[in-house]
């Protein structure tokens, strides 16, 4: 599905000004309420002089989340309350604006004044160059992939999910995916994610891992972005039962990861064997793979 | 000879225009309770599998028959243009676009559902949409009564229009 049907109209016509590779570029539009819309291509933002006529408005913000939410709050509320939406496609949207409180809970956004649209990439073939240091005989030990926000750990882990699912440069796996957002399987994106990828979406990560674990018997689980203690727990408890693991977080070096109380808990229980790290240099993506315990 | 046929098929005229006339109040309350059973659906699916409107629209308009599917597939085709409209707004076209067999109350009332759907949490639209179908369900009850009575009055009139023709003549 291509996510430009998950735009609103003016959106889609702002963005055909570009030129094919300029938009295939965009890694995500920013779109702020009193300014033009902005697109992030190599990590900087950038604005197309033509659109610096035209700033949006909170009602063009509005009719975003509209279409990607198919004009139906109850079905993305509880994606609202936690900041953000996910269209059709895996296309996320982040929202900043005026919260709506009511007993310390975020009800919904009184106003909205920003919004991040994440454009999701499918690259086949993007694990492939890391895998041989990653396997051993043919396994992949579990696996967390780290980088700062932005620079491709969804994409990576997609990837990897792929070719253990079609045992492209790997022994064939059955793979548990824990979609929490939306993100990596979501709608006509789970038939990318191979023949034996089983993918349970908009469900609690914590949750989804033990469902998928009693439910599905994979052979690997995935989930994006480990960000609460339950999600460690389930990962403690699906790596007690031999089941591999692959998971994502934030974090640029070893050093920011170890700051963080709840990566700390999660390098020093030794789920993950391997990690691999993501960084932009000169606009260009690096891979680092590291083995072992930090 | 001929006169005589004419002036059978004249009454047979008159009569049956006052029965198809009357036949056709029945429409309303066809097409009011079409619309209450489809809302209807469409509230226990809000409370249940909270799905997006265009799939249980989708669902309304094959669910449906006559005039409220048309309706439906209406207003889902113009939401689905992409960011052009709002629900509201493809909701209020359709009612505009569609040709419905309805009073302006009972389209006022309709108009009430566009402003809701789509717009709160599952149990807000839920509760809107009960007071809707309570009302939707009076209107069709007011519309069957009427169309009964009236029936029988269209009749009488297209008989005794006949034969007025036929003592004029």
């Amino acid at each position: 599905m291509d996510v430009m049907e998950m735009l609103p109209q003016f959106l889609r016509a702002q963005l055909a000004q570009l030129d094919g590779q300029s938009r295939g570029e965009i890694e995500e539009l920013r779109l702020r309420e009193g300014f033009p819309l902005a697109v992030c291509r190599r990590g900087e933002e950038w604005t197309h002089p033509p659109w610096r006529r035209r700033p949006l408005t909170e009602e063009d913000l509005y009719r975003v989340l509209e279409t990607a939410g198919g004009g139906s709050v109850h079905t993305v509320l509880h994606q609202v309350r936690r900041g953000y939406v996910t269209a059709p496609g895996g296309l996320r949207i982040g929202i900043c604006g005026e919260g709506a409180v009511a007993d310390g809970d975020l009800l919904s956004f009184r106003h909205v004044t920003s919004l991040a649209l994440r454009v999701p990439h499918f690259l086949p073939g993007v694990a492939a160059p890391l895998l041989p240091a990653l396997t051993r005989g043919g396994e992949l030990p579990s696996t967390l992939i780290l980088s700062p926000p932005g620079v491709g750990k969804t994409t990576l882990l997609r990837d990897l999910i792929r070719c253990l699912s079609q045992g492209e440069g790997i022994s064939p796996r059955r793979v548990g995916v824990a979609d929490e957002r939306g993100e990596l399987g979501a709608g006509p994106l789970r038939r990318q994610l191979g023949p034996r990828t089983d993918v349970l979406e908009n469900c609690p990560k914590a949750a989804a891992l033990l469902m998928l674990l009693r439910g599905m018997a994979p052979q690997v689980l995935a989930a994006d972005e480990i960000t609460a203690p339950q999600d460690i727990q389930a990962m403690a408890e699906a790596a007690g039962c031999g089941v591999t693991l692959l998971a994502t977080a934030h974090g640029g070096s070893w050093e920011e990861l170890r700051l963080r109380p709840l990566y700390r808990q999660l390098l020093g229980e030794g789920i993950f064997r391997a990690f691999v790290f993501i960084g932009l240099e000169g606009g260009r993506r690096v891979y680092q793979v590291r083995e072992g315990r930090p | 000879m001929t006169a005589l046929l004419g002036k059978v098929l004249l009454l047979t005229g008159c009569t049956a225009w006052g029965l198809l006339a009357g036949s056709r109040l029945g429409e309303r309350a066809a097409c009011l309770e079409e619309f209450r059973q489809a809302l209807a659906a469409l509230s226990r699916e809000l409370s249940f599998s909270l799905r997006p409107l265009w799939e249980l629209m989708t669902q309304a308009a094959a669910g449906s028959r006559g005039p409220a599917a048309a309706f439906f597939r209406v207003c889902c085709a113009r939401f689905a243009q992409g960011g052009r409209e709002s629900w509201a707004e493809s909701w209020q076209q359709a009612l505009a676009e569609v040709p419905l067999p309805l009073t302006q109350a009972d389209r006022r009332l309709l108009e009430e559902a566009g402003q809701v759907l789509g717009r709160y949490d599952g149990e807000s639209q839920r509760q809107a949409l009960a007071g809707l179908l309570a009302c939707l369900e009076d209107r069709r009850e007011e519309a069957r009564r009427e169309a009964r009575r009236l029936f029988r009055v269209y009749g009488v009139l297209g008989i005794t229009g006949g034969l007025f023709c036929l003592i004029l003549l």
